[in-house]
């Protein structure tokens, strides 16, 4: 009966059909709410947590898991154990059970976001004592660095928070530094606005070139 | 309602077809407008020009369906240059979907240059993500004994570019290609774990996020945790220029250009309007 989905050409057509139509009924909200994009959205959604329960089965929980106990790593077992223990939570009686997973897990991420946080921002903070003065430095750098220092001890002023900033000594810096902050946050936006597009480009391209076979 | 109140409440439905055709336009009448190499590329460019031949590349995968048109084009990009310049390299995805992008795309690449899997490139398996950590604690130390197989199932003494692979000092470049912001974990785990006796990181690092996380990496581009960065599909097309091949980021950085040229314009008359409107007593 489906024999015809064995055409790799056929299955071609047809994946790129359903996904036009798919990418289209979407779109079609920025119009207005309408049955063909509450249509798309539930199949999203359905395929989507579908899709998830599969890949965590098929790529982790399988090989990494199921198949060591089959292999004969019956200690495997006890992964099952402690991943049952976080369900006791519903249990009035029994909550403490998943205290003790709960605890374990938090002193492992605890842990970790320490090294972490030490690893990332300690050579961080070092790399922000730039020099701007000494050899074999140009004009170009030594403007560079007094920039981001004046960037880095302005923005620090404004979240001093100790004094209030009444006075223009106070003041100037912590106005410099929220204005400073208004350009990166101009930045990060502009960088977001580009990710967007870029992601809106994309399907756009898949119509016109995959589909329709009119962009170049 | 007058010329200055209209500018401030274009219909959204109006922005919206102008916007497809900002981008529609240049992609089927192909209009390329110049694209300029940003130092942050050119780094990771250099980076992996400067990998010794007999290290191997280490792609980090981590992006699926979502992003691709930004983080596909990256990736496509970095393994082009790998092959072009005859050095191998190991995909590592954490992403079930960016598995199988990353691998068509090597797959198709191999082709174009005459490459063969297991002796120019190979692929080390999906990882779950939630894995991450342990992997990083792990793989640095033993790459065998952590992943002891390739994802066809290939013991890893088996194939041949991994017969001298063992430990992070085999690898030349490790590449973080992501959608996600997972580049601190590789910084901390990694980067700051191991180092030479100077107390230099061990392995060079290039980062391929999508834009909207890129400011993020900026931090770790200034502090030389990373020594390059594509920013999206601006960065892959600044990179494909680089290697003078053209692909889909080339072919999309006019629309590109047109859509952000589209948006300024718009910013600027929704301005317009409301200042003349503030300076009427109109607002």
């Amino acid at each position: 009966m489906f024999d015809w989905l064995s055409d790799s050409h056929v299955t071609t057509t047809v994946t790129m059909w359903i996904g036009a139509l798919g990418t289209l009924a979407i779109y079609s909200i920025l119009y207005k709410e309408n049955p063909a994009y509450r249509l798309a959205e539930h199949i999203f959604i359905g395929a989507a947590a579908g899709y998830g329960i599969f890949i965590t089965w098929s790529e982790t929980l399988k090989p990494a898991w199921w198949d060591q106990i089959t292999k004969g790593n019956w200690y495997w077992v006890f992964a099952l154990i402690a991943g049952a223990m976080f369900y006791f939570i519903y249990s009035k009686r029994y909550v403490w059970i998943s205290r003790i997973i709960f605890g374990t897990l938090m002193g492992l991420i605890a842990g970790g976001a320490f090294k972490a946080f030490v690893g990332v921002n300690v050579d961080r903070i070092s790399a922000s004592f730039k020099p701007i003065a000494g050899k074999g430095l140009n004009a170009v750098e030594i403007a560079n660095n007094l920039l981001f220092i004046v960037v880095l001890l302005a923005v620090m002023a404004y979240f001093f928070f100790s004094f209030e900033h009444k006075t223009p000594l106070r003041r100037a810096p912590a106005q410099l530094g929220r204005w400073c902050l208004m350009f990166a946050f101009g930045a990060m936006f502009g960088f977001t606005v580009m990710a967007r597009m870029s992601l809106l480009i994309g399907r756009i391209y898949f119509l016109l070139h995959d589909w329709l076979h009119i962009a170049r | 309602m007058n010329i200055f109140e209209r500018l401030q409440h274009i219909d959204r439905r109006i922005m919206y077809a102008l916007l497809v055709v900002a981008i529609a336009a240049p992609l089927i009448w192909r209009i390329n407008l110049p694209v300029v190499v940003t130092p942050a590329v050119r780094g990771v460019y250099d980076t992996f020009d400067k990998m010794p031949a007999d290290k191997i590349a280490l792609i980090v995968v981590y992006w699926g369906a979502g992003t691709v048109a930004e983080t596909g084009p990256e990736t496509a990009a970095m393994m082009r240059q790998l092959f072009m310049q005859n050095k191998k390299f190991a995909l590592l995805p954490f992403d079930p979907q960016g598995s199988k992008f990353a691998t068509d795309s090597a797959k198709a690449l191999a082709k174009e240059y005459g490459k063969k899997y297991g002796i120019d490139w190979v692929h080390w398996g999906y990882q779950p993500i939630s894995n991450l950590v342990p992997l990083l604690q792990s793989f640095p130390g033993n790459i065998k004994g952590t992943f002891r197989t390739d994802a066809y199932g290939t013991p890893m003494d088996k194939i041949p570019m991994m017969r001298n692979v063992n430990t992070l000092r085999d690898i030349g470049v490790v590449a973080d290609i992501t959608s996600s912001g997972e580049l601190d974990t590789w910084i901390a785990y990694v980067q700051a774990t191991y180092r030479d006796a100077k107390g230099r990181y061990r392995v060079p690092m290039v980062y391929g996020p999508t834009a909207i996380i890129a400011p993020e990496g900026f931090n770790a581009l200034d502090a030389g945790q990373i020594q390059g960065m594509l920013m999206g599909m601006k960065g892959a097309a600044e990179y494909e220029k680089l290697l003078s091949a053209e692909g889909f980021a080339t072919r999309a950085a006019g629309a590109l250009s047109t859509s952000h040229l589209l948006i300024v314009v718009l910013i600027i008359l929704g301005n317009i309007g409301y200042v003349m409107s503030r300076r009427r007593g109109e607002g």
